[in-house]
C-alpha cells in the first residue's frame, strides 16, 4: 500500500496552497495600506519581487539540506522573527475582531482564544499542516476572488487612467519593491518545509507558482482598491481592503450586508498564518532539541501582543521592525547556512 | 496440539467426566450416553445444546442419519466408517482435544464420542437461531437489493459471496472475546486489498483482550486509532451489496458474530456521504444530491449558531424587514435566545432518543406528537418563537439527511458546540470552531488514509471521479486510493 499518509512528507500542491494560504491575508491586509505599497510603484515592486524571488527560491531550495542539522543559536535566532510577527498578527487579528466581530469582548480574551485555537495542534506534524491549508486554501483564495469580481462592479475607471495620481517614481518603486521583500522574506522558512516535501528538488515551479499567485493577488487588490476608492482616499487608510470589503455585496439584495463574511474569510486567513507561524516555532524548536521551549514562545508572543492592547502598539512598529530586524536578520540567517552548507559540501560529507 | 490442552482419551468414561466436569450445571447442553453397533455393544455419547442442533431423531438430521445407520453396522467396523465418513456428511470433522471439542460444541455443533475411539467428532447441525435475512432498515434505498446482514456471520459472509462470485474474495476467520470467542471474518479481495493494510488489521484485533464482544461496535471502539475524536474512523453497513461495492473498491469489510452491521474499513469523511444506490443512478442526480447532503451536514452543525450570531451580534447582516420579523417573533418570550434554541434543541433530541427506543407504530406517534403538538403548545405558551421552531426543524431534517446514523451523532454534538460558542461571541466563535474543526478532521486517519480524502491529496485521486459531484459512470475507470496500485483499473473499453 501506498503508505503516503504517514510518510511524514506532503505534495508539492499542499506545500504550494499552505504557503499561498500563510502569507496571502497579512500581505493584503496590511501592504496596501499601512505599508504605502500603491499606484504603478506598487505593481513594479511586485514584478520587481517576481524576478529577484525566482532567484532566492533557487538558492533555498539547494540549501534546504543544510536545515536538516541546524545549530542551536541559528535556531533561537529563527525564531526571533517568527515571535515578533506571531505577537503582530495575533495582536492585529484581535484588534479587528474586537473592532469587526465582537463588540464587549476584551481583547486579551479575543488574543487568548485565538491563541489557544491556532496553537492547538500545531506540533502535531506537517501533513496535518498540509491538509489544512489544502482544504481552507481555495475557500479563502475563492473568497478574494469573489470579493474582488463584486468589487469590479463597483470601480471607476477613471481614477485608475489618472496619470499624475500613483505615477510611476524611482524612490517610491524602490522602496515599494523593499516593502514587498521583506513581506515575502518569510519564504526564508521555506527550507525548514522542503524538509518534509516530497521531491523537494523540483520544487521550484510550484514555489515560484505560489509567489506568482501571491503577487497577482496583490497587484489585482492595488487596482481594485484604487479604482474604488481613488488615489486621495487610499493614501489615507490603514488598511484599504476592509472598507472595500464594507461596501461589496452579492447582488439580488440576498442579505443586507455581507461585510461580516468578507472579515470572517479574512480572519479565518489570519488564524491560518497564526498557526503558521506557531507550527515553524514548534518545527525549530524540535529540530534543535528545545521542544519544552514551546509553552514558552507562545507566552511570549501573548505577552508581547497583549502590551500592545494596552501600551506600545506592536503594529505602530513592526513595519520598521520587518524592515531593518525582521528581514536583514532572515536572509542574514539564509546567507549564513548557505556558506555553512557550502563548507559543509567541501568537507566531503554534506549533511543530511 | 498446545501441550497444556487435554487430548481425547480412548476410553469414553474419561472423556465423560471431563465433559460433566467442565458443563456441571449447564443445564441447557444435552450430555446424552447411547449404546450403538449391531447388538448396542458400543458406548457413545453425544453432546450438543439443545436448541442449537436438531432433534437426532429425526429422519432427515445429519445426526439422526449418522446415528440410525451406527445402530445396523457391527462394532468392528464404526471406527472406519467414522475415519472416512462414509455417510458422506459434508461437514464432520476429527477433533483431537476436549478444548476444541467443547469450542465447537458451544459454537452449535453436537460432539460425537465413541469408545475405543481417541478422536472427537464434530457435526455441523443448524446452529444456534437467529433472524434470518431481513429488510435492511437503517440504509434504505430506492434502487438496489433490499436484503440486509442478518446475526450470524457466517449467513453475512455467504451474502458477500453470493455478490462476488471470485476466487480471489478471501475469508479469514478469527476469534475475540476471552468468554464471549465471538467468531470474526476478515474479507478482503486478495489482489485489490493491499497487504499492508490487512497487516495493520490483524495486529489491531489483536492488539487487545476483552471479556466479551456482543457487537461489532466494540471492535470498532477498541481498534480506533484516535478513540477521543467523535468522528468514526470505520464506516459501517447492512447492505450486502455496500459491503461487497466496497470490497471491490479494495477495502476490507469486517464481520462480527451476533451483529448485523458490518465494519467497513479505512474510510474517509466523503464515504460517509455516499449511499449504495449512487453507483445505480445517473450522475448529475447523484452530484446533485451529494451537494444536498453537504448542505444537510452544514445545516445541522452550524444554522442554529449561525441564527444566534446574526440576531445577536450582526443584525446589520439581515434585512430590516426580517429583522422586524425576528423581532416581532420573539416579543414575550421569556428566555434569552440562546436558552430558548438550547432547550429546544434538547427537546427534539428527546423526541428522537423517545422515538428510537418506543416499540413499533408507537414510536412513530411520539414523533408526530412531540413535533406538531408540543413544538405548537411551546408556541402559543410564549415559552419559544415560531422560528427558533422553524430553526430547530431545519436543523433536525439537515442531521437526518446525512446518510449515516453514527456520522450525523458528531455534528449532533458539534452543533451545541457551535450555539454556545456564536451564542457568547457570534461569528468570531463560528470561526473558532470551524478552524478547530477541521483542524481535528485534518490530523484524523483510518488505517493511514487520511480522513479528509479526496479533499485532500487529489492528485492521487485524479481519476476516480466520485468527489462531490460524482462523474458519469463510464469516466469512472479507476478504483480509489485504498486500492493497490496495480490494480486500479475499474472499467474498461468505454
Amino acid at each position: 500500500m501506498r503508505m503516503f499518509a504517514d510518510n511524514q512528507r506532503i505534495s508539492h500542491r499542499q506545500m504550494s496552497r499552505q504557503m499561498i494560504l500563510s502569507l496571502i491575508v497579512p500581505i493584503l491586509l496590511c501592504l496596501p495600506g499601512t505599508h504605502h505599497i500603491l499606484g504603478a510603484n506598487g505593481l513594479i515592486g511586485i514584478l520587481t519581487n517576481f524576478v529577484i524571488y525566482y532567484f532566492v527560491i533557487i538558492l533555498l531550495i539547494r540549501i534546504a539540506p543544510a536545515y536538516q542539522n541546524l545549530p542551536k543559536t541559528i535556531a533561537l535566532l529563527y525564531l526571533i522573527p517568527l515571535v515578533f510577527t506571531g505577537a503582530y498578527l495575533l495582536a492585529t487579528t484581535a484588534r479587528l475582531v474586537c473592532t469587526y466581530l465582537i463588540s464587549g469582548v476584551p481583547q486579551w480574551l479575543a488574543g487568548l482564544l485565538i491563541l489557544t485555537v491556532c496553537a492547538t495542534g500545531s506540533h502535531m506534524g506537517m501533513e496535518k499542516r498540509g491538509r489544512i491549508g489544502e482544504v481552507s486554501c481555495s475557500l479563502v483564495v475563492g473568497g478574494f476572488l469573489l470579493l474582488y469580481l463584486l468589487a469590479c462592479f463597483q470601480g471607476d475607471s477613471v481614477y485608475v487612467n489618472n496619470p499624475v495620481q500613483g505615477a510611476f517614481r524611482w524612490t517610491d518603486s524602490l522602496d515599494s519593491s523593499y516593502t514587498i521583500f521583506c513581506a515575502l522574506s518569510y519564504l526564508g522558512f521555506l527550507p525548514f518545509l522542503l524538509s518534509r516535501v516530497s521531491k523537494p528538488n523540483s520544487s521550484r515551479k510550484p514555489v515560484f507558482a505560489g509567489v506568482l499567485i501571491l503577487g497577482a493577488m496583490l497587484g489585482i487588490a492595488l487596482l481594485l482598491s484604487q479604482a474604488v476608492f481613488g488615489w486621495e482616499r487610499l493614501i489615507r487608510e490603514k488598511f484599504p481592503i476592509l472598507p472595500l470589503m464594507a461596501g461589496t455585496n452579492l447582488p439580488g439584495d440576498i442579505l443586507a450586508r455581507f461585510d461580516v463574511l468578507w472579515i470572517a474569510l479574512l480572519i479565518y486567513g489570519l488564524f491560518f498564518s497564526l498557526g503558521s507561524i506557531f507550527f515553524y516555532g514548534s518545527h525549530i524548536l524540535e529540530h534543535a532539541g528545545l521542544q519544552p521551549l514551546r509553552l514558552w514562545m507562545l507566552l511570549l508572543v501573548y505577552i508581547i501582543a497583549v502590551n500592545s492592547f494596552y501600551g506600545y502598539q506592536i503594529e505602530e512598529w513592526f513595519g520598521w521592525l520587518l524592515s531593518w530586524v525582521v528581514t536583514p536578520l532572515i536572509t542574514a540567517l539564509t546567507l549564513y547556512m548557505c556558506l555553512w552548507y557550502k563548507s559543509k559540501s567541501k568537507g566531503g560529507v554534506p549533511e543530511k | 496440539m498446545d501441550t497444556c490442552e487435554t487430548p481425547v482419551s480412548a476410553s469414553l468414561r474419561v472423556n465423560e467426566d471431563y465433559i460433566r466436569q467442565k458443563l456441571n450445571h449447564c443445564d441447557d447442553i444435552v450430555i446424552r450416553p447411547m449404546r450403538l453397533g449391531e447388538g448396542k455393544k458400543v458406548d457413545c455419547l453425544v453432546v450438543y445444546i439443545e436448541v442449537a442442533v436438531t432433534n437426532m431423531m429425526l429422519e432427515d438430521s445429519v445426526i439422526g442419519k449418522l446415528i440410525n445407520h451406527f445402530w445396523e453396522i457391527p462394532p468392528s467396523q464404526m471406527k472406519e466408517f467414522l475415519k472416512y465418513n462414509s455417510l458422506g456428511i459434508s461437514d464432520v470433522t476429527e477433533i483431537p482435544t476436549m478444548e476444541a471439542a467443547l469450542k465447537a460444541m458451544l459454537a452449535g455443533n453436537a460432539i460425537f464420542f465413541m469408545d475405543g475411539f481417541d478422536q472427537a467428532i464434530k457435526i455441523a447441525s443448524k446452529g444456534y437461531p437467529n433472524m434470518g435475512v431481513t429488510q435492511a432498515d437503517r440504509e434504505k434505498v430506492l434502487r438496489g437489493s433490499k436484503e440486509g446482514f442478518s446475526d450470524s456471520v457466517k449467513t453475512n459472509s455467504a451474502l458477500i459471496r453470493k455478490r462476488v462470485k471470485d476466487t480471489r474474495l478471501k475469508i479469514v476467520e478469527s476469534y475475540s472475546g476471552v468468554r464471549s470467542d465471538t467468531l470474526m471474518h476478515l474479507l478482503y479481495v486478495e489482489d485489490l486489498a493491499p497487504e499492508e493494510l490487512l497487516e495493520e488489521i490483524k495486529n489491531r484485533l489483536s492488539s487487545f483482550e476483552i471479556d466479551g464482544v456482543m457487537d461489532s461496535g466494540v471492535i470498532q471502539q477498541l481498534s480506533e486509532e484516535t478513540w477521543y475524536s467523535p468522528f468514526p474512523q470505520f464506516q459501517t453497513t447492512e447492505r450486502p451489496d455496500r459491503a461487497a461495492m466496497e470490497l471491490l473498491n479494495g477495502r476490507i469489510v469486517l464481520i462480527c458474530d451476533n451483529s448485523p452491521i458490518a465494519l467497513i474499513l479505512p474510510t474517509t469523511f466523503h464515504n460517509f456521504m455516499q449511499v449504495s444506490e449512487d453507483r445505480y443512478q445517473h450522475f448529475e442526480l447523484v452530484s446533485f444530491l451529494r451537494c444536498l447532503r453537504y448542505l444537510a451536514m452544514l445545516t445541522a452543525t452550524l444554522l442554529p449558531g449561525l441564527y444566534l450570531a446574526v440576531t445577536r451580534f450582526h443584525t446589520q447582516v439581515l434585512p430590516t424587514n426580517l429583522l422586524l420579523s425576528f423581532a416581532e417573533a420573539r416579543q414575550g418570550v421569556p428566555f434569552s435566545s440562546v436558552v430558548e434554541l438550547v432547550f429546544l434543541e434538547l427537546s427534539f433530541e428527546l423526541i428522537r432518543e423517545a422515538g428510537v427506543r418506543i416499540p413499533g407504530a408507537l414510536g412513530n406517534a411520539i414523533g408526530i406528537v412531540g413535533g406538531l403538538i408540543i413544538g405548537q403548545a411551546a408556541v402559543e405558551a410564549n415559552l419559544v418563537s415560531p422560528i427558533v421552531v422553524m430553526i430547530v426543524a431545519l436543523t433536525a431534517l439537515g442531521s437526518l439527511a446525512i446518510p449515516s446514523e453514527e456520522f450525523s451523532a458528531p455534528f449532533r454534538l458539534l452543533k451545541y458546540l457551535f450555539i454556545f460558542l456564536s451564542g457568547f461571541l457570534g461569528i468570531f466563535g463560528i470561526l473558532l470552531g470551524v478552524y478547530g474543526v477541521i483542524s481535528h478532521l485534518a490530523g484524523l486517519k483510518s488505517f493511514q488514509i487520511p480522513y479528509l480524502m479526496p479533499f485532500v491529496g487529489k492528485e492521487l485521486d485524479r481519476k476516480q471521479g466520485d468527489g462531490v459531484l460524482r462523474w458519469p459512470l463510464r469516466y469512472m475507470n479507476e478504483r480509489p486510493i485504498f486500492a493497490n496500485q496495480d490494480q486500479r483499473v475499474r472499467l474498461k473499453g468505454r
